[in-house]
């Protein structure tokens, strides 16, 4: 706090509020990242998923605090609708003048041998961000679908999509476990 | 796939996401490059909000100025910016008993703007009357005024001249043009028949 203040980030009554976002900001930081992880499948997305979201979310803190009551839920549930729309921006093809940066060889996924998290990865955004709230938040079909503003049933054939998908998947992987 | 394999892929699911390797390091600086990205996104909001709240305000203020324009438009002006047309004035100035005026009623003369004044009886000890000068504008005013009658101990009578400003009608009709195949006329031969 003492380093915003220095920037002048807290020190205005302007952006009195922004302290406490600040404050809000460093609490909630380490869970964002580990449920932005879960969502992209990515933790360089996840980054940048969660520093878009809560630059969002303090331009309106007082509106946030005001309306809400919970940041980190409106945080969590604006996390998984910026993640649906980026894929619904970016899903078609861009041309670009130049070859972007790839990975680097050294960086390896931490999920690299788990069969789960790599049919999780397949599964388009909106099927992994109903099995995440379903499953890392914990929250009821009801909840999800008024976090994601779709309808109940929307929500209901999603998931049966998406455990189908991994169902398949694991059953493939046990098969080859079995036979070996 | 049964219930028991749907289990399974329940519990993978949620011990997955338990998971420690989901933990992602926050990098230094991270926070006060968030507050300050918040402090920018916010600058910017207000700004589009200034913006567009003045174009609105700026939107009235043109939206009202025309209309008022328009319905200060509708009514007529006055020619010479001196007293307003077809408004008459009549003071009487009456050292004695009040006269009496009578204006009985008039026919119209003419389809067009047409102001036909009664014939004034005043009846009454010396009355003055003034009349403003009478200012008529707009195409082609004719004015008939009837004989002034006044009958009594010496009236005066004082009527200012008339005055009629305006574009003249002019009626111009297009010269006759009869298109179409000529119309011929055979008359038969008269033939004469004696019986």
């Amino acid at each position: 706090m003492t380093a915003l203040a220095d920037q002048g980030i807290g020190g205005t009554a302007a952006t009195g509020d922004l302290a406490d976002f600040a404050e809000f900001v460093g609490t909630a930081m380490p869970g964002l990242l580990r449920y932005g992880y879960a969502l992209t499948g990515n933790p360089h997305d996840a980054a940048d998923l969660v520093q878009g979201v809560l630059e969002k979310v303090g331009a309106r803190w007082a509106s946030v605090l005001r309306k809400d009551g919970d940041p980190m839920a409106y945080a969590r549930r604006a996390m998984a609708n910026a993640h649906v729309s980026r894929w619904r921006r970016t899903r078609r093809e861009n041309l670009v003048s130049e070859v972007p940066d790839t990975v680097a060889a050294g960086a390896r996924d931490a999920f690299e041998n788990e069969p789960l998290w790599q049919a999780l990865r397949t599964l388009p955004p909106r099927q992994r961000a109903v099995i995440v709230l379903r499953y890392y938040d914990g929250l009821s079909e009801v909840e999800i679908a008024r976090a994601l503003k779709v309808t109940a049933g929307t929500v209901k054939s999603q998931t049966s999509k998406a455990m189908a998908t991994l169902r398949g998947v694991l059953a493939t992987t046990w098969e080859g476990e079995g036979t070996a | 796939m049964n219930s028991e394999d749907f289990d399974k892929v329940d519990a993978r699911l949620r011990r997955l996401f338990a998971d420690d390797r989901l933990d992602v390091p926050v990098r230094p600086g991270a926070t006060e490059a968030v507050v300050l990205g918040a402090r920018r996104t916010r600058k910017r909001r207000m700004t589009v909000a200034a913006s567009g709240g003045a174009t609105v305000v700026a939107l009235l203020v043109v939206g009202g100025v025309l209309l008022n324009g328009i319905g200060a438009a509708t009514p007529v002006t006055p020619a010479d910016g001196g007293s307003p047309p077809l408004v008459t004035t009549t003071e009487l100035t009456t050292p004695g008993p009040q006269p009496t005026v009578t204006e009985p009623p008039g026919p119209e003369t003419s389809p067009r703007t047409t102001v036909t004044e009664p014939p004034t009886t005043v009846t009454g000890p010396r009355a003055t009357v003034t009349e403003p000068p009478t200012t008529v504008t707009g195409p082609r005013a004719t004015v008939t005024e009837p004989p002034t009658t006044v009958t009594g101990p010496r009236a005066t009578v004082t009527e200012p001249p008339t005055t009629v400003t305006g574009p003249r009608a002019t009626v111009t009709e297009p010269p006759t043009t009869v298109t179409g195949p000529r119309a011929t006329v055979t008359e038969p031969p008269v033939t004469a028949t004696r019986p």
